[in-house]
């Protein structure tokens, strides 16, 4: 094993962790300013990355073509998650929490089938674009292009959401509705429409997520699954609502999942989990987030 | 508010629906084709997991979302003793909820000290864990292929005959959780959950109590466990998948959180669901997530919710 | 008045009666012209990361059974019986596909039950069949146990299975000159099954077989860059995997990426058209595929109209799945017309021992008596490139026989006695 081998594999853990942190990124920030579980993030994902292949094909797989999809196709899902969360959730923050968790279930699965009857019972895959089907080649290592271009775009991203929540006034009000939602209220702010906003903020970034890894994998109409338990991990470990946090968890969770696939095949999964165990039984909380009163 | 005659007449109205129903299931087996049979035992089975899932989420109002942990738990128990350590099916029915408590003493220890959005958090994790031991090592649980051929005895092959014992099996732990939750610990639960600082105050450790009804839940959901075992003649990961515990979870709220039965009636009505939404459509996530979507909306205190104030049984607490 | 009615009366009376003669008549004679028809439950794996080939299973099977009913049915000892399909998911749960069996049986009253590409569903449904006395014919699922250890005379299998996959392999890999393997293989049960059969084949058969690295990758995995850079640092010469559906196909497009094939040569198990079609031009050549009915067409003429029909319904050409249940199919009728009946255990000793020419590969593929295994052979072929096509189709390609990859019947006695 060489440096360069080390490195490679430094390198596919960065990848893993970009796509683990779209995903969960916005589950946490549902999580944090909601107060909510969205068990349907894994089907915004999955929406998102359909939608991509129906704009690529739109487009007829040109490089332009892609910059468009990316545009377009997650406003689009995360519009419509916008309507169902007016329609569906709006009534429900208030409420006990079970009513809401509930909701998003019953959502979830019915996007498994949404898709199905929009797309077919077939695989499906987003042609990639042209312009990223060489790969890059920096001192001896070979590292895909559309893997760094993922990657930067995950810090793009991360950037972007943060500089909206602490650095806008429409991220102030969201972090001030989070925190008090009455004396927000109270202040003449309409919470409904800041809640429905994080909420299309959360969707729009699992939706990119999935626009992102439409053509670098296969879809099907359950791929939201997996991709759920990834970001329930990956924010259990972070900490409900820092983003921060689900950034480093992600790159955690990424690279100890890589280099346990180089050392240890056989139990790379079961790290993964390890990691979750240890953080759930010493900081429940999450390593970033807020702690929580302990009977 | 009922009068005193008015509650009198709604407790032997209660009385009756409830003899009426027993008559009913006891009678079943004589009249009923094999295929409901069956149907009917898995409702009874499953009735009793949703039953002991809402000690923790009704009662004590704490929403868990990895109650199927308990549940595979006892099954994979069973399991085991019965066909690994080839030892006699009473011992692995005793053992299947001892070692579901067992891990409800872990689970739990880590999880009641929160409450709200991380118990539900915490409990999801540690049930997924447990979920993806059972998937994983492959020389114990079998992985994904489960652990099938479990032997029974010969008097408890046929589905009329184990009917019958899951009937009294669930009438039992019915009569054990009515006495548990009217009990002194029971109405602490009860307490803790509508004013958890004025518990405190009067010097009573909370979590010591939640814990012990933690466990108390998962040891029911345990005899489930072991009973679905039986009944499957096999045991697979998905018993303890999470979608389990979220389908559970909807049961009791579908059926009432706050209604005794509640679970019972929520039970039936999705496991019916599922089974007869399949023989029309392969679209049944579609069908059934519409369902759980409308019901949260129309429905939320829950089906008994909306027939409980007819018989104004002053114990069933409002949510 | 009264008399011209009561003339009435005696008239409608009487045209009552000759209607009623007629009726009578007329039921009468269609009861004794159609005998009812044959019901056969399909439980199968239809929701869930399998849809696309549960799915193809179905419709193949259907295909056949169609071609059948258009003839009027199959020739039985009551005369032509049409056959009637019900087809249940079982949501690739076990427990459910034994709750689907129980409605087939008991509510549907259906005369035996088809289906598995679950090995999980497949071991449960078996084990109640077995119980219950009921025939149950697998067409997809590989699971060595089905007709291994875990056999018996009640359960029937149209597919190969794992040890016969990997000692297929096996025997057309033992003349190529690669000795350093890799695996990547899906981490259940399906997945060890073929990692380990194709070892167990390797070891006896090709001197030098060494196995540098293993990845056992969860189904569902969005990101197999890890894998990937894992099994390069290894350094193999070639890669053995039996990543199915959009595993494979992920795994592919990343791999791509790192200029994959063009170092490390690779063995994909049955990557078919489900594959091959969505992949396109994106597809690499020179991949090593086995595949039990790689894409053919036109072929023979039965070939032809099979795909196109296929084609015209589905909006898509069948692939290897749709001829595993097409095949299933022909044996199922098959053993009817033997049989002459559809009671359980004449139609046993019918399918036991049946030779069928199935429809792709277009040899004879026989059940054999020892275990209800049946012969089928796998294709070995190399990806390339066809200007016909918008996909990729398979060159050079050898067809192994199943009975030499069987184990032996002495094998699959002596693992059953131990198994009790």
């Amino acid at each position: 094993m060489t440096g360069v081998d080390v490195l490679s594999q430094f390198m596919s853990g960065l990848t893993t962790a970009m796509i683990y942190f779209l995903i969960a990124a916005g589950l946490t920030l549902i999580l944090g300013v909601l107060k909510i579980m969205n068990f349907a993030q894994g089907g915004i994902y999955m929406l998102g990355a359909y939608t991509t292949y129906s704009f690529v094909k739109l487009f007829g797989g040109t490089d332009a073509g892609f910059w468009l999809t990316l545009l377009i196709a997650p406003t689009v899902v995360a519009a419509f998650f916008c309507l169902l969360e007016v329609f569906l959730l709006r009534w429900f923050y208030e409420k006990p929490a079970l009513y809401i968790l509930l909701m998003t279930y019953g959502i979830l699965i019915v996007t498994y089938d949404l898709a199905r009857m929009l797309w077919g019972w077939i695989i499906l895959t987003a042609p990639m674009p042209p312009m990223f089907q060489q790969p890059l080649e920096i001192f001896g290592l070979v590292f895909p292009l559309y893997n760094a271009f993922l990657i930067v775009m995950g810090f793009f991203v991360f950037s972007l959401i943060w500089f909206i929540i602490h650095k806008t006034k429409l991220g102030k009000t969201m972090r001030a509705a989070a925190d008090d939602r009455e004396m927000t209220a109270a202040l003449g702010i309409n919470v409904p429409w800041v809640f429905t906003g994080v909420f299309g903020l959360g969707a729009w970034i699992a939706a990119i997520g999935g626009a992102l890894v439409a053509p670098m994998a296969g879809m099907a109409a359950d791929m939201g699954v997996e991709a759920g338990i990834i970001a329930f991990v990956v924010v259990v470990i972070a900490g409900l609502g820092s983003l921060p946090g689900a950034l480093l968890a992600s790159f955690l969770v990424g690279e100890v999942q890589a280099f346990g696939i180089l050392i240890l095949p056989e139990f790379a999964i079961a790290f993964t989990y390890l990691v979750m165990v240890v953080v759930l039984i010493i900081r429940p909380w999450g390593l970033f987030g807020k702690p929580v009163v302990i009977k | 508010m009922p009068q005193p005659g008015e509650k009198r007449k709604g407790r032997t109205t209660l009385w009756v629906l409830i003899l009426i129903i027993l008559a009913f299931l006891t009678l079943l087996p004589v009249w009923a084709p094999k295929m409901w049979l069956h149907m009917a035992i898995q409702v009874l089975i499953v009735a009793l997991f949703a039953m002991s899932l809402n000690m923790i989420l009704g009662r004590a109002g704490l929403p868990s979302f990895g109650h199927a942990a308990f549940y595979a738990v006892g099954g994979y128990t069973l399991a085991l003793f019965v066909v690994r350590l080839k030892a006699p099916l009473i011992l692995g029915l005793a053992a299947a909820p001892l070692a579901a408590a067992l891990l409800a003493v872990v689970i739990g220890y880590f999880s009641v000290r929160l409450s709200g959005i991380h118990f539900a958090i915490l409990t999801m994790g540690f049930s997924q864990i447990v979920w993806a031991i059972a998937h994983k090592w492959y020389g114990l649980t079998g992985g994904d292929d489960g652990i099938t051929g479990i032997p029974i005895p010969a008097a408890i092959q046929g589905a009329k005959a184990y009917y019958y014992v899951v009937l009294a099996v669930l009438c039992a732990c019915l009569a054990l959780i009515r006495i548990i939750q009217g009990s002194a610990f029971g109405q602490t639960i009860v307490a803790i959950r509508e004013n958890r600082d004025r518990v405190t105050f009067s010097g009573l450790k909370v979590w010591h109590h939640q814990l012990l009804n933690f466990v108390i839940a998962g040891f029911f959901a345990g005899i489930a466990g072991s009973l679905l075992a039986i009944f499957n003649r096999a045991v697979f990961p998905e018993f303890g998948y999470w979608t389990t515990s979220a389908s559970v979870v909807l049961m009791c709220i579908l059926g009432g959180v706050g209604v005794f039965i509640g679970p019972l009636v929520g039970a039936a009505i999705i496991t019916l669901l599922e089974h007869y939404i399949s023989l029309y459509t392969f679209y049944w996530q579609l069908i059934l997530g519409l369902l759980i979507i409308l019901f949260v909306l129309f429905m939320p205190g829950g089906i008994s919710g909306f027939f409980k104030d007819r018989f104004g049984s002053g114990t069933a607490p409002h949510r | 008045m009264k008399s011209s009615q009561g003339r009435g009366g005696w008239k409608s009376f009487g045209w009552f009666l000759i209607l009623g003669i007629g009726i009578f008549v007329f039921c009468s004679s269609q009861g004794n012209a159609a005998p009812p028809p044959i019901k056969i439950g399909v439980v199968q794996s239809i929701s869930g990361m399998v849809s696309e080939f549960g799915l193809d299973d179905v419709e193949g099977f259907k295909a056949k059974i169609e071609e059948i009913n258009a003839k009027g049915g199959v020739k039985t000892k009551e005369g032509l019986r049409k056959i009637e399909i019900i087809v249940r998911d079982d949501k690739l749960k076990p427990d459910i596909a034994v709750q689907n069996a129980k409605s087939l049986i008991f509510e549907e009253k259906c005369d035996f039950l088809v289906g598995g590409i679950s090995s999980a569903c497949a071991l449960a449904l078996s084990q109640w069949a077995k119980e219950n006395k009921v025939l149950y014919w697998v067409w997809d699922a590989r699971a060595d146990d089905v007709t291994g250890s875990k056999g018996h005379p009640y359960v029937f299998r149209s597919s190969g299975n794992t040890w016969m996959n990997g000692h297929a392999a096996g025997s057309y890999f033992k003349d190529k000159p690669y000795t350093k393997w890799a695996y990547i293989h899906p981490d259940y049960a399906y997945g060890r099954e073929q990692a380990t059969a194709f070892s167990k084949a390797m070891k006896a058969m090709k001197p030098g077989f060494t196995v540098v690295t293993e990845q056992w990758p969860k189904l569902g995995t969005t990101d197999y860059t890890p894998y990937i850079t894992a099994l390069m640092t290894a350094k193999p010469e070639i890669v053995y995997t039996s990543l199915w559906g959009t595993d494979a196909m992920t795994f592919i497009k990343q791999a791509k990426g790192y200029g994959f094939f063009s170092k490390i040569k690779v063995v994909g198990l049955f990557w078919g058209m489900p594959l091959l079609r969505p992949m396109g031009q994106e597809m690499v050549e020179g991949v090593y595929v086995l595949s039990e009915a790689p894409f053919d067409y036109p072929g023979s003429p039965e070939n032809k109209a099979f795909y196109d029909n296929y084609q015209a319904k589905m909006g898509r050409f069948p692939s290897d799945y749709s001829v595993l249940g097409y095949n299933a199919g022909s044996f199922i009728v098959a053993g009817i017309e033997k049989a002459g009946t559809v009671a359980t255990e004449a139609l046993i000793s019918a399918l036991e021992g049946i030779s069928v020419k199935t429809i792709a590969p277009s040899k004879i593929i026989s059940i054999r008596k020892c275990d209800h295994q049946s012969d089928y052979g796998i294709a070995v072929g190399v990806t390339v490139k066809d200007p016909k096509w918008p996909w990729f189709v398979l060159k050079d390609i050898t067809t192994i026989p199943g009975p030499p990859t069987m184990p032996s019947c002495e094998q699959i006695l002596a693992e059953r006695a131990a198994a009790k």
